[in-house]
C-alpha cells in the first residue's frame, strides 16, 4: 500500500475530528431536547422524563396483523412531537412490493391528532431506496420528523444502516420513527443490534365493550394495545396497556380488571369510573 | 453507375450485376431520421423532420454563429459525411422553397436569396411542390409541366377541378399563405452552449462543464428575475448520439449550485446508462419552463438560526432531489376531493403541481371514525351476517377467519346521484361496519349494494384498518 501524502493525511485527520466532534456532542449533552409523553408512567420508565429527539426510535409489531397498531403508536408519538413546530412530517411508506398495501387515507389522521395538510407522502418502490430518502431527509433541517414503514422483511437495514441515520439525525435533530417489520421480533434475540435509541414492541388487545341499549354486539371505544419498551439507553424496559383517546390526544393506561376475590380496599380509580359510567350509558 | 431511386430491381441489376441489395425498413429509417433530427438541435433550437428524407432547421438567427449560411451548410456536410451520411442542403424564404431548394438544387448546397425564391420555383419541375404523383402526371397531361405555368395559370379553374391542396402547397413555396413550421421538441427560453475543443470522455469533465453551463443559465435567469421550472442537458456525442437529461424542479429555481446538483444526481444514478463513447463534443443546458420570480430575502444572521424563507428553500432543494430521483409523482401531499365515495375522497397530488395551484380546499373533520388506512380497490372478503342488515359475525379474508366481538355500524354512503345506476361507474349503495376482532384488529368492512333492491347482488369488501 502506497504511503498516504500529507495532503491526504491531514484531509483524513479532519474528517476523523468531525465525527468525533459529532459523537461528542451526543455524549456531552447533558439534558437532550426530550418531549413528555403526557402519561407518567411512560415518561418514568424514558430517561430525562420524555422521548428523546435526534434519535431513531423504533416500533416493531409484534405480528403482521398488529402493522396498523405500530403505525397508530407511532403516529401518536409523532403527535407528541409535532406541537412544538409547524414544520411537515415526512411519511415514507413502502408499498409497491407488497400484493396489495394499503394505503395512507388521510381522513383517519385527524383522529391520531395529525392534521393531513402537515404530511408529505413519499412512496418509495425498495429498502434501498428508503434509506438513501430517509439519510437525505434527516440531514436536511426543514423536515424533522419523519415515519418511515418497513412492511416487508428488511435486508438492508442493520447497525451500519442504522448507524448512519442515526449520525444524521444527531446533527440536525432529526426524530425518526421506524416500523420494523415484524420478523425483526425473532432476529432481535441473537444478533441484530441497531443503534435506535428506544425500541417499542406493539400487540393489539381487545378494546373496551361498549354497549348499546338496542345494539346486537357490542361497540368498540378507544383502541388498545400493548405496548413493551423492550430496548432503551438509561432507561426501564416496561410493558404497558395503553389506549389512544383521539378526544383528547393522549395515552392513558389500560383500566385493569377488578379483582373479585375480596373486597376492594382502595377507593376506585377515577379513570376506572370513567368506564363504568361509558359502559352503562 | 445509372442506378437511381424508384428503379426497379431487375433493371438495376442488369446495369449493375453486383449490386448489393437489402429489405427495406421504412420503420428503422425513420427512427434513425429521428434521431438525426434530435442531433441537429445543435444547429438551432427548431428542428423537425420532414420524412421519409429529409430535416427542417429554423435557421433564423442561428446562421451567423456559424459564420454564415455557406460555412454552417458546410459544417453540416463535414459532420454528416463523418457519419458515413451524404447529404443536400438548401435555404430559402419559406419551408417549401427550402425544401425544393434542397432536393433540386444544381450544386450540393444551394443557397436562395432572400427574396429570390420565387424565380428559383419557376423552372423547377411539379416534383419540387410536395404533390402526390398522381396529380403531378395528371398535371403534366395538361402541359402544365413546370411550377412556373402553375403560379400563372388562374387558381379557381385548378381548385376546382384538383381540390385545394394544389394551390395552398404553391402558395406556401411562393410564401403567399404561411406554413406551420411543427418543431420536433419545444423550444427553450434560455439556452447556454459550451462547446468542446477536444471530445471529453470522462464523466467528471461533463459535470465540469454541467457547472459552468448552470453559473451561465443563473446569470440569465437573474437578470431578467426569473426561475425555471423545468430544466434539461443535451449532450452531443461526437457519434451523432444525442443524451438528454431533464431534472424538473418543485419551486422556481434560480441557483446554480441547486441546478449542478440536481444534474449531478441524475449523472450519479445514470452512471452505467451513460455512455461517451468516443466522446462528447458539446453540452447545451436549457431552461424549458420560466416563470417570474420576485427576488428574496435570505436571512441576514448566521446560518444557525432558521428563518421561514430558508427551511421553504432547504424543503424545495430536499424535494426536488427526491423527485428528481424518484418521481415527482411519487413526492405528494393530500388534497381533499368531494366524494363520499371513500377512495374518491382523497387525491395524491404531487408537490410540483401543488405549488402553482392557489389555494388548495380545507379538509373537514369526518363525522364519524374513519380508517387510517385504506385498501383501494377494496378487498373483496366472505362474510357470515345477519339477512338483510345486521352487523356481520365472521369474516374470512386473506384466508384468515376472524370472529368478530365488536361491531359498530352501518353507516350508509351512497355514490353521487350522477352515478347511481349507472352501469358504467359500476357503484352501489354501500352500508359501512366497523368491526373488531377477538384480538382486538379493527377493520372497516362494506357490503355492497342493498338486498331490497333486485338489481343488486350484495357482496362484501375490506375497506380499510383502523389503529
Amino acid at each position: 500500500m502506497p504511503p498516504f501524502s500529507q495532503h491526504q493525511k491531514t484531509d483524513l485527520k479532519k474528517s476523523l475530528r468531525a465525527l468525533e466532534r459529532c459523537s461528542d456532542v451526543q455524549k456531552k449533552e447533558k439534558s437532550p431536547a426530550t418531549t413528555s409523553l403526557g402519561l407518567s408512567a411512560l415518561d418514568d420508565a424514558l430517561p430525562d422524563a420524555g422521548l428523546e429527539h435526534g434519535v431513531i426510535h423504533e416500533i416493531v409489531p409484534q405480528n403482521h396483523t398488529d402493522f396498523p397498531a405500530a403505525l397508530g403508536f407511532a403516529a401518536g408519538l409523532v403527535e407528541r412531537l409535532s406541537k412544538a413546530h409547524n414544520l411537515p412530517v415526512l411519511w415514507c411508506s413502502l408499498g409497491r412490493g407488497l400484493d396489495h398495501p394499503p394505503r395512507l387515507f388521510p381522513p383517519g389522521l385527524p383522529a391520531l391528532g395529525l392534521s393531513p395538510d402537515k404530511i408529505l407522502h413519499i412512496d418509495v418502490q425498495n429498502e434501498r431506496e428508503m434509506l438513501w430518502v430517509l439519510e437525505e431527509a434527516l440531514s436536511c433541517p426543514a423536515c424533522p420528523l419523519l415515519i418511515a414503514a418497513l412492511n416487508q422483511p428488511e435486508k438492508l437495514y442493520d447497525f451500519t444502516a442504522s448507524r448512519r441515520l442515526s449520525l444524521r439525525a444527531a446533527r440536525h435533530k432529526g426524530t425518526l420513527f421506524l416500523i420494523r417489520h415484524h420478523l425483526a421480533n425473532h432476529h432481535l434475540k441473537g444478533r441484530g443490534a441497531t443503534a435506535a435509541a428506544t425500541r417499542w414492541s406493539i400487540a393489539t388487545r381487545p378494546s373496551q365493550p361498549f354497549f348499546f341499549t338496542n345494539a346486537k354486539m357490542p361497540g368498540f371505544s378507544r383502541p388498545r394495545w400493548q405496548v413493551a419498551l423492550t430496548r432503551c439507553k438509561r432507561g426501564r424496559p416496561n410493558l404497558w396497556e395503553l389506549e389512544w383517546d383521539h378526544e383528547t390526544f393522549s395515552f392513558r393506561l389500560a383500566a385493569p380488571l377488578a379483582d373479585r376475590t375480596t373486597a376492594p380496599d382502595l377507593p376506585a380509580s377515577t379513570e376506572a369510573d370513567i368506564y363504568k359510567i361509558s359502559a352503562f350509558r | 453507375m445509372g442506378v437511381h431511386p424508384d428503379m426497379s430491381l431487375t433493371d438495376a441489376r442488369a446495369l449493375y450485376p453486383s449490386l448489393e441489395t437489402r429489405q427495406a425498413t421504412p420503420e428503422d429509417d425513420l427512427s434513425a431520421l429521428h434521431r438525426l433530427t434530435l442531433w441537429c438541435l445543435r444547429y438551432s433550437p427548431l428542428v423537425t423532420l420532414h420524412p421519409p428524407d429529409g430535416i427542417a432547421l429554423d435557421i433564423t438567427g442561428c446562421a451567423h454563429l456559424f459564420g454564415g449560411e455557406k460555412a454552417m451548410f458546410l459544417e453540416i456536410e463535414n459532420r454528416l459525411s463523418g457519419f458515413g451520411l451524404t447529404c443536400k442542403t438548401g435555404a430559402a424564404d419559406t419551408i417549401g422553397a427550402a425544401w425544393a431548394a434542397a432536393r433540386y438544387g444544381r450544386e450540393n448546397q444551394t443557397l436562395v436569396q432572400s427574396g429570390d425564391h420565387i424565380a428559383f420555383l419557376s423552372p423547377l419541375p411539379l416534383g419540387a411542390l410536395r404533390l402526390p404523383k398522381a396529380q403531378i402526371q395528371r398535371l403534366n397531361q395538361l402541359g402544365l409541366r413546370k411550377i412556373g405555368h402553375l403560379i400563372r395559370a388562374p387558381h379557381a379553374p385548378l381548385t376546382s377541378r384538383f381540390g385545394p391542396d394544389l394551390i395552398r402547397h404553391l402558395q406556401q413555396a411562393t410564401g403567399a399563405t404561411p406554413e406551420t413550421f411543427n418543431p420536433l421538441s419545444v423550444p427553450p427560453t434560455y439556452t447556454v452552449r459550451h462547446p468542446l475543443v477536444e471530445p471529453v470522455q470522462h464523466l467528471a469533465a461533463v459535470e465540469a462543464t454541467i457547472e459552468i453551463l448552470a453559473r451561465q443559465i443563473e446569470e440569465l435567469l437573474k437578470t431578467r428575475q426569473e426561475g425555471a421550472r423545468l430544466l434539461n442537458v443535451l449532450i452531443f456525442r461526437v457519434d451523432g448520439h444525442l443524451e438528454t437529461l431533464n431534472v424538473q424542479t418543485s419551486s422556481l429555481c434560480q441557483e446554480a449550485a441547486h441546478i449542478t446538483l440536481l444534474f449531478r444526481e441524475k449523472i450519479a444514478t445514470l452512471h452505467d446508462d451513460l455512455d461517451t463513447g468516443f466522446g462528447i463534443d458539446l453540452i447545451c443546458m436549457s431552461a424549458l419552463k420560466t416563470e417570474f420570480m420576485p427576488d428574496q430575502q435570505s436571512s441576514l444572521s448566521a446560518s444557525t438560526t432558521t428563518s421561514p424563507v430558508d427551511v421553504e428553500t432547504d424543503l424545495a432543494t430536499l424535494l426536488d432531489r427526491f423527485g428528481n430521483r424518484l418521481g415527482f409523482n411519487r413526492i405528494t401531499r393530500f388534497i381533499p376531493f368531494e366524494s363520499y365515495i371513500p377512495e374518491k375522497s382523497v387525491r395524491f397530488c404531487p408537490v410540483t403541481t401543488l405549488s402553482s395551484q392557489k389555494k388548495s380546499p380545507a379538509w373537514e373533520p369526518p363525522h364519524s371514525p374513519r380508517p387510517f388506512l385504506l385498501f383501494s380497490p377494496a378487498e373483496p372478503i366472505t362474510v357470515i351476517a345477519e339477512v338483510p342488515d345486521g352487523p356481520p359475525l365472521q369474516f374470512k379474508w386473506r384466508r384468515l377467519h376472524h370472529h368478530i366481538t365488536r361491531a359498530e355500524g352501518p353507516e350508509r354512503l351512497a355514490p353521487e346521484w350522477w352515478d347511481v345506476g349507472n352501469p358504467l361507474s359500476g357503484l352501489k349503495t354501500r352500508d359501512y361496519y366497523r368491526v373488531e376482532n377477538a384480538l382486538g384488529h379493527r377493520f372497516w368492512l362494506y357490503r355492497d349494494g342493498l338486498y331490497e333492491r333486485t338489481d343488486d347482488r350484495p357482496r362484501w369488501y375490506m375497506q380499510g384498518l383502523f389503529p
